[in-house]
């Protein structure tokens, strides 16, 4: 008896680690090729972190690159110390942080508050449709750090340029999704509505909508991640604050433990939204997928 | 007789093609329907069955004759016709009950709304207070607890946002374990006086078609055959004159589809409700149909028409020794028979065209 819960335990702690597979695969014979069936393998995924950090280490113990090029961990973590207490060139971590996420908000903000309106009503109603089809169509692959030239020419080098930038980043994301998510409805569910007494108002507010908001999430969560990336560039409009600039500034003095926390953090930040827009979409669409 | 009827006089129905030409997939299509008969349409595919039935329901304009219910001129989707289609079509954010009351919730009075508009926010208020409350808590103890370890001393980007951080996220796991009882106790007892009738209403209706207790489910939570019962529900909620199906049982396993057929028989008889069901298969339209209309492809018309007596029967009779009663067996033969000869007509007219 012992020895059997002792040996779930281990089966348990392989399962765990995604040596052994479980489950609904556990009795399958191909694998190869088959998706559902590669889960992947926590061990494996620490392995290969561990490896990274690893060479990181030994590349500067034994001086394998120059650390003017790529300094260790050491190093990096004591600039840190002094970056996040003391500040670089008298602003703190923390500023340059808060000064990318609020424009990072105010340009998705109002991306979302513009782009799923005009996107429902796309979906909606043939005028609004060709009015601005070409015009999304037009503009949607333009990137848009194509459009820093203009931006300056119009607005300058300051706070406005760069959230016009991240807006326009977010905008056409979010009117594609919400267009998609209206055109994706299923007509029986319009037709039963219509038929249960529904006016176009309650239709539009008790079906389209709820039916549209789970694409709507997705074109947040990309959206978010898109200007997320743009903002780096956009930051390169001379800013005082803000992670991007830190690290372009920094790289001008050959500050390469600073550029290295700069990257470091935009990613792990960028991880961390997207981790919050899963999350929040777990909560608030629990039905997504099962219509 | 009754007033209710629902009349067909003379339905055409033209499609017109994008390369200009055109389909005719109804013509002159005649019929007269009685309050309390069961309508099975029957047919192959492309022989109009299922524009009938969007015309009926008012999804689409005729492009001649008219139908008519209660001598009015069918002209748009209405409460007085109900419809329940293949995959149930069902609002799958929203439970079960409040599927089952849709209906019963569109024509709310003006009073109504501000009622359930203050009480939402009420609802919403209680959420924002409890969250700050939870939130306050939790700032004040993190940041008493971090103050004397390492923690505080550490080279966070920025301590104080830290402290928020962690607050925030601790709040969070807290609250979603503490909001939903209290949305759960809030929605049971902060009920309008419209609200908790239509509950009543929409209770009776989950027992009618054996779905007692489940309101509160998600609907994608339930089974096929569940769902269809809930669209049955949803449908009889609303109290139409009629009830359009839409082959309701296709796309169910054989035998939830013969569990299904007897409740739709069982409701047909205790509402008295004027039913028309399209169907692909013979033995539901001769099993459920107490009238029966065999339809024919290009143009689609009314080819025969015959009354049944077998949806009457198998109220009384076991359904399966009904269906395989003689007269039933003979009845599907003919109907099959009279089917197959469209169909090779079909085939064969394609053939010439190749």
């Amino acid at each position: 008896m012992a020895a059997e819960t002792e040996k779930s335990l281990m089966t348990r702690i392989l399962a765990g680690l995604g040596l052994t597979r479980v489950g609904t695969t556990e009795r399958k014979t191909v694998t190869f090729g088959d998706g559902s069936a590669i889960t992947g393998s926590l061990f494996w995924s620490i392995v290969g972190i561990v490896v990274l950090v690893t060479l990181w280490v030994m590349s500067a113990r034994f001086e394998w690159t120059d650390p003017e090029f790529l300094p260790g961990p050491g190093s990096v973590w004591e600039k840190y110390r002094e970056v996040a207490l003391e500040g670089y060139r008298r602003v703190t971590l923390g500023e340059h942080v808060r000064a990318s996420l609020s424009r990072i908000l105010w340009g998705f903000g109002y991306g979302c508050l513009v782009g799923i309106p005009l996107g429902l009503a796309m979906g909606l109603s043939n005028t609004l449709r060709g009015l601005f089809d070409p015009i999304v169509e037009f503009f949607r692959p333009i990137p848009p750090l194509a459009f820093i030239p203009l931006v300056i020419i119009w607005f300058g080098i300051g706070e406005e340029s760069k959230r016009l930038l991240l807006f326009l980043a977010a905008l056409w994301i979010m009117v594609i999704a919400a267009r998609s998510g209206v055109l994706g409805v299923k007509l029986s569910k319009v037709h039963a509505a219509y038929s249960l007494g529904s006016s176009k108002w309650q239709v539009l507010r008790y079906v389209i909508l709820p039916n549209a908001l789970p694409e709507i999430f997705i074109g947040m969560r990309v959206a978010l991640g898109v200007c997320w990336g743009t903002l780096v560039a956009a930051e390169l409009l001379g800013a005082q604050e803000g992670l991007g600039q830190m690290i372009w500034v920094a790289q001008k003095f050959f500050l390469t433990e600073i550029v290295i926390i700069g990257i470091v953090l935009i990613g792990i930040i960028g991880v961390a939204m997207d981790v919050l827009m899963r999350v929040l979409e777990g909560w608030l669409i629990p039905w997504r997928g099962k219509g | 007789m009754q007033d209710k009827d629902l009349r067909a006089n003379k339905v055409g129905m033209i499609y017109k093609l994008p390369d200009g030409g055109s389909v005719e997939a109804l013509k002159d299509v005649s019929f007269e329907l009685e309050t309390g008969r069961i309508l099975a349409l029957l047919g192959p595919s492309g022989c109009g069955k299922t524009t009938l039935l969007n015309i009926l329901a008012g999804f689409l304009a005729p492009t001649s004759g008219e139908a008519t219910l209660d001598n009015k001129r069918i002209q748009g989707p209405g409460q007085d016709r109900g419809m329940v289609f293949q995959q149930g079509a069902l609002f799958e954010w929203l439970s079960v009950a409040e599927n089952v009351g849709f209906g019963l919730n569109m024509n709310t009075d003006p009073g109504e709304k501000v009622m359930r508009f203050l009480r939402n926010t009420l609802i919403n208020v209680a959420y924002v207070v409890v969250s700050l409350i939870v939130m306050a808590i939790m700032v004040s103890l993190v940041s008493a607890i971090i103050v004397n370890t390492p923690i505080a001393r550490m080279p966070l980007i920025n301590n104080l946002a830290a402290v928020y951080i962690i607050a925030l996220i601790i709040s969070l796991a807290i609250l979603r374990f503490l909001i939903p009882p209290i949305r759960d106790w809030m929605r049971a007892n902060l009920k309008t006086a419209k609200e908790k009738e239509s509950r009543a209403i929409v209770d009776g209706y989950l027992d009618t078609v054996g779905l007692g207790g489940f309101g509160d489910k998600a609907v994608y939570e339930l089974s096929g055959g569940m769902q269809q019962r809930v669209a049955l529900a949803r449908c009889l909620a609303n109290d139409p004159d009629v009830i359009l199906m839409d082959e309701p049982l296709g796309a169910l396993d054989a035998l939830t589809r013969e569990k299904m057929q007897g409740l739709i028989l069982k409701l047909w008889k205790e509402t008295g409700k004027t039913i028309i069901l399209v169907t692909h298969s013979v033995e539901e339209a001769l099993f459920l149909g107490d009238r029966l209309f065999v339809m024919a492809p290009r143009p689609g018309r009314i080819e025969r028409e015959y009354d049944l007596p077998f949806a009457e029967q198998g109220l009384v009779v076991n359904p399966r020794e009904l269906k395989t009663s003689p007269e039933f067996i003979e009845k599907r033969e003919e109907i099959l028979s009279l089917i197959w000869e469209m169909e090779e007509e079909i085939m064969g007219s394609r053939g010439e065209v190749l």
